[in-house]
């Protein structure tokens, strides 16, 4: 792990302002130059493609040159800009003309200077989610800029308990990471903890929030995601009314929100805009996709392999016709399919969207039907790995997805040596591991383990709303209720008709 | 990280220590179907074996498969060995492949073995784990090997597929039902003996001929078809039974029963002579008639008509048993559950002089749309 | 030495509940009706019945003894031997409860290869399972108390299928063999009642994680619902045996509970028996990882010096190396018979005598003061 270690740091082996120009010098897009006016004379220096040119040069510039300058005092009584900084502490400038500002001195040799923030930020606008999209909620995602993102957070949540704290990772990088919480709300060792884990990250850059998610995790050898990571502001807060703790990093789309359970990760943020019912039945639905496409497969091999008296009696001829013409194992033939999809899948995503969609159809139907056709699977397979292919992109959340695709593999390889019994012990493995598994120190399979009724409610079902007044009961949030449970359910009590009253 | 990767490494180690299980590949075993056992006297008998084999009916899109690869080449197997004997073992040695009978659906005795004696066979079939429970056993008037093997069927399509579904669909009408299950109940308890039904090849299809009658593990006489509803009656509840009533001379009437119920009350379960009331209830249906013979103001006279007959049927019957010394109808085990500090050692030479008392009722709800 | 319990190991009261409840939930229950109904019969039910209620007398006695012990240490055996008859004596009696659990932890282990050699691989080799088997329970262990009570909790959870499909059996059932009721004199009742020990046996372990159970006047309820719970499943499970199977047929079964799960058929699949046996591991694995659990600390208590991590280690290596010296079924059965013999001495007559030390010393003690 190289950032790790304590390299020479080079910021801050510059000592001056003026080798710090030197040194900037060099870039063709830094430019550096004097300005000789009639009252006022100074040297001004910015990073081309950092600044917004046009600004500065229809509103900085023209008040720089104005005959009301007469020192550098003036210029903030002049310039229609707020957040002027003045500052002799070189760190700040280097920080701040990287960032994009406008730096003012005086002379050339004098360490005062100005810096008036002039950036601009390429930023895409809001665009349609797309790798958790839904058909009911919102359609916004969030986009590459930090201040996009909160504005977009902010707008949802109004209310000033919101906060917003701003925290700087990276030893070259500084790049900015924003933790959000309702104060009041949210637990505040919780909070604690995010901080800590973030402001003690050892790291020279950090580029994405998906880098931070693998640092600040609870335990990084799991395959299991331990924080929801999600692309679409209303989740987002969603999540912090609920007394989580979101964070977003500068430069990349989605937000972590922490801590998650594992049953959150199998909801998707539709649930909520359908009627209880239905939710439930769609979650109900994904749960058994997941096991589905986890078992299915591996129980595949282990019955081929060793348990041939599970299989019913008429299915086994079913099951024998097909498989007569195959020379393999069960094992080498689940491998081999299995092998096919995953490839099929990474292709599917490394190619643009067009050729990609073209490569899923084609490799599945055309590779699918020509293994079955030359005899080195049987037909019978082929279903049963397609629709585990398919039951595990029931999952809304892309990482856990991936999880469950790869999980399976040592769930074959058990199964093919200790048949349904090493299903079981493979399983087993796995469920301690989760039991063990912690999201910020929280349990991370909480509604069963530890066992806590109230927050089953909304876990594999979801009941409806007026019984969920209770905010998570895991995340020992600040203030328990989210609604006066006498009072949501006084309404619909108030006045309840006789028959044709 | 270091202590993972031994983990990792010593359980990987262990699963491929771990990895020699023999394996039974589905299309790699024999999974046999049927077995048949004939006795031949001198403690030999000649077993049979059946198992389906699955060749594929050319696949449209496999042309460039070519022949099958595993199909098995046999069908059955079949020889001498001494009661008793594990067919699977015995087979092996002539088997394609590995032989497996955990998917046995019909077990097969000619009447021969039948009087003989079960109890090897039976002992046989309860120690192995592998063989399910409802497996189907019957006796064969006639050869067990004939009928297994024969090649004069209507269709191809393996035969104990035609046996167990034959038993099974009659287990739902007029037979009492017989699995390996309950056929161990009866052998192995107390104050009670198992039955069978019989079956033979009857040109070039199957047929079920009665119910074979066990003293314990020894075949004492059969209860030819028309009787076995009578038999049924008294035995459990069922609801899907025809008995054809012969009220006059060359006059039928034909009930479908939608119900029927029996209970039993014993009075003087200890005494040398128990009493034993059976009291059957029975909801019907008639669906053929001789013409005329019923319509509604005749109802209840022919119900009554109906009802006499059925007791005085069973009676004879459990008069028929009694003589033969044999309990089918469990009638000790309920004898047992209506007395206290039962006598169970005595029972059976009370048994034949205990009073069997049958009354019947019968409610005929439905005629048909005709009158 | 006796520093306190952190807040973060501790398990809630709930736990009261599953803990002794599953670690009551054996392999016994596969094969009990046999051992049962040989002298009471269609009565055995009423063995269960009576026997069950014994164990929540016992249970009772159980948390007095700790509630008493709590005034003047930590709750659980360790203590209570030590602060009643003093280092030397008390360890020796700890070391002969803790052989106990021992001897619990093997027994069960090496039944359950016993049947999956059995029923399922009959060449399974025992060595290799049980150190995969251990392996798990290494890994569990290590994550502590509350890890451990985890399991418990998910083996109460899919232990409930399995009951349910018992009810499968109900369409075979013939009634008339629960008749005559009360048919047997007492002493014949009585010594099913001793067989049934077996099964019941292992609400007591909570001797020693109750201190770990945070708010205990809480815990008290759910753990006599536990034993309430563990009776009532023993009782419908006896009573699907006696009507399912005749007398003579249930004398010849060594697994009546397997043997008539071998009957339920499915669509989807038969033979469920194999599933179920399958899903018997998480009888298992609770068990066997509480007891490790509490060897190691039983071990840490009488010598500090030994971190549980290490003894736990051997723990394991001990509980192999004795698995797969039983060669056959036979042995199997005269260490369940030990084992039964034992823990019957221990909750009927060890405890209340313990209970009863611990009043002469507060007796005592209040004298001399």
């Amino acid at each position: 792990m190289f950032w790790i270690k304590k390299n020479n740091d080079p910021a801050q082996s510059k000592k001056s302002i003026a080798k710090f120009i030197d040194q900037m010098k060099t870039n063709p897009d830094f430019s550096h130059f004097h300005h000789e006016g009639k009252q006022f004379s100074c040297w001004i220096s910015f990073i081309v493609t950092l600044v917004d040119l046009e600004y500065v040069h229809r509103d900085l510039l023209p008040a720089l040159y104005s005959d009301r300058v007469h020192s550098i005092e003036d210029i903030a009584k002049v310039l229609p800009a707020d957040k002027l900084i003045r500052t002799k502490n070189l760190s700040e400038i280097q920080s701040g003309i990287l960032d994009g500002s406008l730096m003012i001195r005086e002379s050339a040799h004098s360490k005062e200077c100005l810096l008036i923030p002039c950036m601009k930020k390429q930023s895409r606008p809001v665009e349609q989610s797309e790798t958790e999209t839904s058909i009911l909620g919102p359609h916004e995602s969030f986009v590459e800029s930090l201040e996009t993102n909160i504005n977009l957070i902010r707008s949802r949540i109004p209310i000033p308990q919101l906060k917003v704290e701003e925290l700087r990772v990276g030893k070259i990088s500084r790049t900015r990471v924003s933790v959000l919480y309702v104060e009041g709300i949210a637990n505040k060792e919780n909070i604690n903890t995010v901080i800590q884990r973030i402001s003690d990250l050892e790291t020279i850059s950090l580029i994405s929030s998906n880098m931070l998610y693998l640092m600040i995790s609870d335990n990084n050898h799991s395959i299991f995601p331990q924080f929801i990571d999600t692309e679409r502001p209303d989740r987002v807060s969603g999540a912090l009314y609920e007394g989580k703790i979101a964070v977003i990093v500068d430069g990349s789309p989605n937000a972590l929100i922490l801590p998650s359970t594992i049953v959150e990760f199998f909801s998707a943020f539709d649930d909520y805009s359908l009627v209880w019912m239905l939710a439930s039945a769609y979650r109900l639905l994904r749960l058994f996709a997941i096991g589905f496409s986890v078992i299915s497969s591996p129980l595949y091999v282990a019955l081929l392999t060793y348990h041939y008296q599970l299989v019913p009696k008429d299915l086994l001829a079913t099951l024998i016709v097909s498989r007569s013409s195959v020379p393999y194992d069960p094992i080498i033939e689940v491998l081999l399919l299995e092998i096919m999809i995953e490839l099929l899948r990474e292709a599917g995503a490394r190619l643009p969207t067009k050729v990609g969609q073209t490569i899923g159809i084609v490799g599945g139907i055309v590779i699918g039907t020509a293994s079955v056709q030359a005899g080195i699977t049987s037909n019978i397979l082929l279903i049963i790995i397609a629709m585990s292919a398919l039951a595990a992109f029931i999952t809304p959340n892309y990482r856990m997805a991936t999880t469950i695709r790869l999980i399976r593999f040592p769930f074959i390889i058990s199964a093919q040596l200790l048949g349904i019994l090493g299903i079981a012990l493979c399983f087993m493995i796995c469920v301690c591991h989760l039991l063990k598994l912690t999201s910020l120190g929280h349990p991370y399979i909480e509604p069963i383990y530890p066992l806590r009724v109230t927050d089953l409610k909304d876990s594999f079902v979801r009941l409806p709303l007026n019984l969920q007044t209770q905010r998570p009961l895991f995340l020992r949030t600040g203030d328990k209720n989210r609604a006066n449970p006498q009072r949501v359910n006084k309404k619909e009590g108030k006045h309840s008709p006789d028959i044709d009253e | 990280m270091k202590h993972f990767m031994h983990l990792i490494a010593s359980i990987t180690v262990l699963i491929i220590l771990s990895g020699c299980l023999p394996t039974s590949v589905i299309d790699d075993v024999l999974i046999i179907e049927a077995e048949g056992v004939d006795y031949i006297g001198g403690n030999k008998v000649i077993g049979t074996v059946t198992m389906p084999n699955y060749v594929q009916s050319s696949n449209p899109g496999s042309s460039g498969a070519g022949l099958p690869t595993t199909a098995s080449m046999i069908r059955y197997l079949s020889g001498t060995t001494y009661d008793g004997k594990s067919l699977v073992d015995r087979f092996q040695e002539n088997g394609q492949r590995a032989l497996r009978a955990g998917k046995l659906r019909v077990m097969l005795f000619n009447k021969g073995l039948a009087k003989h004696g079960l109890r090897k066979q039976i002992d046989l079939r309860n120690r192995d784990p592998e063989a399910p429970r409802e497996m189907n056993l019957a006796i064969v008037d006639g050869s067990c090997k004939k009928l297994l093997t024969a090649i004069d069927y209507q269709t191809q399509i393996p035969i104990a597929r035609y046996i167990q579904d034959m038993i099974e669909q009659n287990n739902k009408q007029n037979y009492p039902e017989s699995t390996l299950e309950s056929f161990l109940y009866a052998y192995y308890g107390d104050y009670m003996d198992p039955f069978l039904p019989v079956i033979r090849k009857s040109g070039d299809h199957l047929e079920t001929i009665g119910l074979a009658l066990f003293k314990s593990d020894k075949y004492v006489m059969e209860l030819p078809s028309n009787k076995v509803f009578i038999f049924k009656m008294l035995f459990q509840k069922f609801d899907q039974g025809v008995y054809d009533f012969e009220f006059a001379s060359q006059k039928h009437i034909a009930l479908k029963n939608v119900h029927t119920k029996v209970s039993y009350k014993v009075k003087n379960g200890n005494s040398t002579s128990p009493d034993i009331y059976a009291h059957v209830s029975i909801n019907a249906q008639i669906i053929q008639a001789y013409p005329k013979s019923i319509n509604k103001t005749m109802g209840p006279k022919i119900e009554k008509k109906i009802e006499k007959h059925m007791a005085a049927q069973a009676e004879k019957l459990v008069h028929m048993l009694q003589k033969k010394q044999i309990d089918p109808l469990q009638l000790g085990q309920h004898v047992r559950s209506h007395t206290r500090h039962f006598d169970g050692k005595s029972w059976y030479d009370r048994y034949p002089n205990a009073h069997f008392h049958c009354t019947v009722d019968t409610t005929i709800i439905q005629t048909g749309i005709s009158d | 030495m006796y520093n306190k319990i952190n807040p973060t190991h501790t398990i809630g009261p709930l736990s009261a509940f599953f803990l002794p409840q599953v670690m009551q939930i054996g392999i016994g229950f596969l094969s009990f009706q046999q051992i049962i109904t040989k002298f009471s019969e269609q009565d055995g039910w009423l063995a269960t019945l009576i026997s069950g209620l014994s164990t929540l007398f016992v249970m009772w006695i159980i948390l007095r003894l700790l509630e008493n012990e709590r005034h003047f240490g930590r709750p659980d055996i360790f203590s209570i031997h030590r602060r009643i008859f003093g280092p030397w004596i008390g360890n020796v009696l700890t070391f002969i409860l803790m052989s106990h659990v021992l001897l619990f932890s093997f027994a069960f282990l090496r039944s359950y290869i016993e049947i999956l050699q059995v029923w399922i691989f009959p060449q399974l080799n025992s060595f290799t399972f049980s150190i995969i088997f251990c392996c798990i329970v290494w890994y569990i262990v290590m994550g502590g108390l509350r890890t451990i009570s985890g399991v418990c909790l998910l083996s109460f959870i899919y232990l409930i299928p399995l009951f349910i499909l018992s009810i499968f059996i109900v369409p075979h059932a013939h009634y008339e063999n629960l008749m005559p009721l009360f048919d047997h004199t007492p002493l014949s009742i009585m010594r099913s009642c001793y067989e049934t020990t077996h099964d019941y046996l292992g609400f007591e372990l909570i001797l020693y994680f109750y201190p770990f159970i945070s708010q205990p006047e809480k815990a008290r309820k759910w753990a006599f619902r536990g034993v309430l719970t563990t009776i009532y499943i023993y009782t419908t499970i006896l009573l699907l045996g006696i009507i399912y199977f005749s007398q003579g047929e249930m004398q010849n079964t060594i697994w009546p509970t397997i043997t008539y799960w071998k009957s339920v058929r499915f669509p989807l699949f038969e033979h469920v028996d194999i599933i179920a046996i399958v899903i018997l591991l998480w009888v298992l694995i609770p068990n066997i990882c509480l007891c490790s659990w509490i060897l190691a600390r039983g071990i840490k208590f009488t010598f500090p010096a030994i971190k549980m991590k290490h003894s736990l280690i051997g723990i394991l290596v001990v509980l192999i190396t004795i698995t797969c010296m039983v060669k056959n079924g036979l042995q199997v059965r005269t260490i369940n018979n030990i084992y039964n013999g034992f823990g019957f001495i221990i909750i009927y007559f060890y405890l209340p005598l313990l209970l009863f030390c611990q009043w002469i010393k507060k007796k005592i003690g209040r004298q001399s003061a």
